[in-house]
């Protein structure tokens, strides 16, 4: 059973088993999931990068919208933040796709003994470094907190910046910090966004905890209501140049509503720490794929 | 002279998007006379 995507011809039930693993890691991880499943499905499926990126954005999209609803009912998100951040984030993913048509127009370029696409080497190379960072420091972070009890809230590294004008969040706790901080941030991880389709979870939970020093119950609602306006503007940015596929997110949706609660109900039962672990060791794993792919490329 | 004019934009419009959004929120605190709701399980650290 295929269906066509893009011009190839991809088994369905493929897609419903990767939409099923990435639900059970949305609800384990309480991630979207963006940076596993784009390259899995460039590697595996052989859909093209552009389609990828902004198919699995829309099915972010679809997803934290009600993690969104879930948390505002409890009162963890900080909508001014929130709304302060989407302003700059949306200027990064403009630029993150402006990169990404960029990248389209170089062509094909010849590695070891075969010619692929540019995009496609170039953008496995970024997923490849950032994947490596982002399992490497919760590996740290895990290492540096494991067994310890009296966890401290980080003051935040972004509150020493001293360039006005400074604004406050009452709700999350953070009196002080410079706007430019804020929104220059967002900037930059808005061009991961729209560059490789990452919606923004694993990236800026931690700029809000060790960034601006957010409570952690607190970042992680109010990221989830940043992801759905990135992730929905990311969508409609790509869908304009006709980089989304409906019956891919479709698929992926069906496996990944399904196991998400499977997930949720995993994750009750295992400690935090070994959560970490799991989280760093799963994405140390898609990454040494992407190498392997890499390597397989260039020595042939 | 395009690209400069972009550039300015991407430097400027995240800037005055922030600063609107404070503007708005803190009418509106004062306005009601309080900020919107506190979860009480948040650990306010400062």
């Amino acid at each position: 059973m295929n269906v066509d995507i893009s011009g190839i011809p991809v088994n369905i039930l493929g897609l419903i088993a990767l939409g099923c693993i990435s639900g059970f890691l949305s609800g384990f991880f309480g991630i979207g999931g963006g940076p596993l499943i784009t390259p899995i499905l460039n590697i595996l499926f052989g859909i093209p990068f552009p389609i990828c990126i902004g198919s699995t954005l829309s099915r972010t999209a679809g997803t934290t919208f009600s993690a969104v609803l879930r948390y505002w009912k409890f009162g963890n998100i900080d909508a001014k933040l929130a709304l302060m951040i989407v302003g700059g984030n949306f200027v990064g993913i403009e630029i993150g796709v402006y990169l990404l048509d960029w990248l389209d127009t170089l062509g094909e370029i010849s590695v070891g003994s075969q010619s692929m696409p540019a995009l496609q080497f170039h953008l496995q190379w970024l997923f490849f470094g950032v994947l490596i960072t982002v399992s490497g420091l919760i590996l740290i972070e895990s290492l540096i907190h494991r067994g310890k009890s009296n966890y401290k809230q980080p003051i935040g590294l972004l509150r020493y910046l001293p360039i006005p004008p400074y604004v406050s969040f009452p709700i999350t706790g953070v009196r002080r910090i410079s706007l430019p901080a804020i929104v220059y941030s967002a900037l930059v991880i808005g061009i991961f966004t729209g560059l490789l389709g990452i919606g923004g979870g694993i990236l800026f939970v931690p700029l809000l905890i060790y960034g601006y020093g957010v409570e952690t119950h607190a970042a992680v609602g109010t990221t989830s209501l940043i992801v759905f306006f990135s992730a929905a503007y990311g969508t409609a940015t790509h869908a304009m140049r006709g980089n989304v596929d409906l019956w891919l997110v479709a698929f992926l949706l069906i496996g990944s509503t399904i196991c998400a609660q499977v997930g949720v109900i995993a994750n009750q039962r295992i400690q935090g720490d070994s959560i970490r672990f799991c989280f760093a060791f799963i994405v140390l794993l898609v990454a040494g794929m992407i190498g392997f792919n890499l390597l397989r490329v260039i020595y042939g | 002279m395009k690209g400069i004019f972009n550039v300015l934009i991407c430097l400027l419009f995240p800037i005055a998007w922030g600063a609107l959004i404070n503007w708005i929120f803190t009418f509106l605190e004062r306005r009601t006379g309080r900020s919107t709701p506190h979860n009480p399980k948040i650990d306010y650290h400062i």
